[in-house]
């Protein structure tokens, strides 16, 4: 069943149900309360008519006969029925002479009143003591017009008011249901318009439809993110092509040009060494591409082991100074934790100097030397590093895309690199469960910040290994 | 040995600077800490009934304020004794000196050259500081710890 039929029949049935109920309800208790108000009323009568009758004194009667017939309302087919009795015989034989049955007459002498209803018509009788000790059964009879009449109104009323309401919330319900979903009908033809041709369309938000807008935003932030990621996808390939296409094209004119004719060993020797360093170049990049790729998975998750994060901090500067001796990195421990258990993580400590090198080589690289300042610190469950240099910067249109493979800022034309290094770093941070954030404004320098869980170690966890 | 001291604060990373300073030229000491911040209430009725310090501090924290104060609590472990962020709510001399004494507080230690942000109903409390007799010492911050001044920069985040 469609959802729109589906709101619209629970609709209807709620409401029709609810209105029956109802109806019912009133129905019901009015038809017990004009029973009992009815029996009532024929007791009182009854008392009246026993009062002048047999009354106190005999010139009241009249004036009481009087007033009951013009007060009193006359009933439908109201009868009285008086019988004197004394005992069991008595009452037998007033059954016998006005037809009521021996039970009710009975009941009355028994319990000094009763109700009874043969038919439509309601009995109530008492049981009257006169002045001078006289027992007397006193009984009024009548239709009960209203019970018969008004009830039987009301009901066709309740069951019209029932149907025309059915059909007045049939047709409501039906519209109701059919058009709450035209903002999404509405969507969806919107989304079916786009493809990979025009990802830049979004979706129009609709009026002050706070959980629609909700679905359009969402919408519009997921294209956002395929579109980012289609961009990063064609960065990707012409980015890959041209890192590999440039020592590859050097490799063959370097040897289209050696082939030419003839040359001297010493020729030659120049010539492979120059192809030499162009494949080592192209292998570098394998390699980092190989690394990209591994770290990209995250089942792999190879040694994890508790790892002391200043104490990787100072291999790596140690490795790296190896490398770039003219660098001129700081350590600045002025945060340090004194707790040394707030300076430990659960890592993979090859994976991590592969990261804090690649942030510290780029520090230096793009600053050409000048200092960078590698700070540490925690906080109650993480584990702060800041490394900020005085380099080139990252213009700001392009720091959405650092983390993509193969991107270089635009400013970056004169320094070596094939922008693998950054997001090979945030796949290992992504694995460490860290966070890798970048600050940075273009000509002043850049900040990194990263932050890992720190490992939850037990408070004795130093003593117990020692 | 444990001494009180009270250091103005609006809630700021650059007020925790006085604190660190404070706090790495005083080995051997252990410290009783006392982050004063002023606010008045509001004149609102219902504000004033569901009036609560606590309330008001917790919502003036700021992530990096947090991050600095632990970072600074990670640091000096053995420095601190206990550490509270309190504020008052009248800004005037008697009750200033009142709260001074009531909380034994031996010294002072405000920013030199920097003056408290009060935004909203907040007031800068510290030119009161000189009437209470007790020492107040002005602290001149270094560009030792860069960390902080960075830890409210802007980052873009690789993944969230």
């Amino acid at each position: 069943m469609k959802t729109q039929t589906r709101i619209a029949v629970f609709l209807i049935t709620t409401n029709i149900l609810m209105l029956l109920l109802f109806g019912l309800a009133i129905y019901y208790f009015l038809y017990n309360y004009s029973y009992t108000d009815f029996y009532k009323r024929l007791e009182t009568r009854a008392s009246i008519t026993a009062e002048y009758n047999f009354g106190v004194k005999n010139k009241n009667s009249e004036s009481y006969k009087q007033i009951r017939k013009e007060i009193l309302e006359k009933l439908s087919e109201e009868k009285e029925y008086i019988f004197p009795v004394n005992n069991e015989k008595d009452i037998e034989k007033a059954s016998q002479k006005s037809g009521l049955p021996l039970g009710f007459l009975n009941d009355i002498f028994k319990n000094k009143k009763a109700n009874l209803q043969i038919d439509d018509t309601f009995f109530s009788g008492i049981r009257h003591q006169n002045t001078d000790a006289e027992e007397h059964l006193v009984i009024v009879s009548a239709k009960n017009y209203y019970a018969s009449n008004h009830l039987l109104f009301l009901r066709n009323i309740i069951l019209i008011a029932v149907l025309l309401v059915f059909v007045v919330v049939s047709y409501i319900s039906f519209y109701f249901s059919k058009h709450i979903f035209d903002p999404i009908k509405k969507i969806t033809d919107k989304v079916k318009e786009i493809s990979t041709d025009n990802i830049h369309l979004r979706i129009p938000e609709v009026g002050n439809d706070k959980e629609i807008n909700q679905l359009v935003i969402t919408l519009n932030d997921l294209l956002n993110r395929l579109e980012t990621a289609f961009e990063t996808q064609k960065n990707f390939v012409s980015n890959a092509s041209h890192e590999f296409g440039t020592p590859l094209t050097s490799i063959m004119g370097e040897a289209e040009v050696m082939l030419m004719k003839k040359r001297t060993v010493e020729e030659y020797e120049i010539s492979l060494q120059s192809i030499l360093s162009q494949a080592e170049r192209l292998n570098e990049i394998t390699q980092s591409l190989l690394y990209l790729s591994y770290t990209g998975y995250a089942n792999k998750k190879g040694l994890f082991e508790i790892t002391r994060v200043d104490e990787a901090l100072m291999h790596t500067k140690e490795m790296y100074d190896k490398v770039n001796p003219k660098n001129h990195i700081q350590l600045d421990f002025s945060l340090l934790p004194e707790n040394p258990l707030k300076l430990k993580i659960i890592g993979n400590k090859q994976l991590l100097y592969l990261a804090f090198s690649n942030i510290l080589s780029n520090a230096c690289k793009y600053s050409n030397n000048k200092p960078v300042t590698v700070s540490l610190a925690s906080t109650e469950g993480q584990l702060v590093i800041m490394v900020k240099d005085q380099g080139i910067g990252i213009p700001e249109e392009d720091l959405k895309f650092i983390f993509d493979p193969f991107f270089r800022a635009s400013n970056t034309a004169h320094f070596d690199g094939h922008g693998i290094g950054l997001p090979l770093t945030r796949n290992i941070i992504k694995m460490h469960e860290g966070q890798l954030g970048i600050s940075s404004k273009e000509g002043e320098g850049t900040v990194v910040k990263i932050t890992f869980p720190l490992a939850n170690l037990p408070l004795n966890y130093g003593l117990m290994k020692s | 040995m444990t001494k009180t001291i009270l250091i103005p604060t609006d809630f700021t990373v650059r007020s925790l600077q006085v604190l660190s300073e404070v706090l790495s030229n005083a080995p051997f000491i252990r410290h009783k800490i006392i982050l004063l911040y002023g606010e008045q209430p509001s004149d609102s009725i219902t504000e004033m009934l569901f009036f609560r310090k606590e309330k008001v501090i917790r919502d003036k924290y700021k992530p990096e304020f947090t991050e600095a104060l632990e970072m600074i609590k990670n640091r000096f472990e053995s420095r601190i004794e206990s550490l509270v962020v309190d504020m008052i709510s009248q800004n005037s001399r008697s009750a200033l000196v009142e709260y001074l004494n009531n909380q034994g507080v031996a010294e002072i230690f405000v920013h030199g050259n920097l003056k408290l942000k009060t935004p909203g109903n907040a007031f800068d409390f510290t030119q009161n500081l000189k009437y209470c007799n007790i020492p107040v010492t002005s602290v001149t911050l270094e560009q030792h710890s860069f960390a902080f001044s960075e830890i409210s920069g802007n980052f873009s985040f690789a993944y969230n």
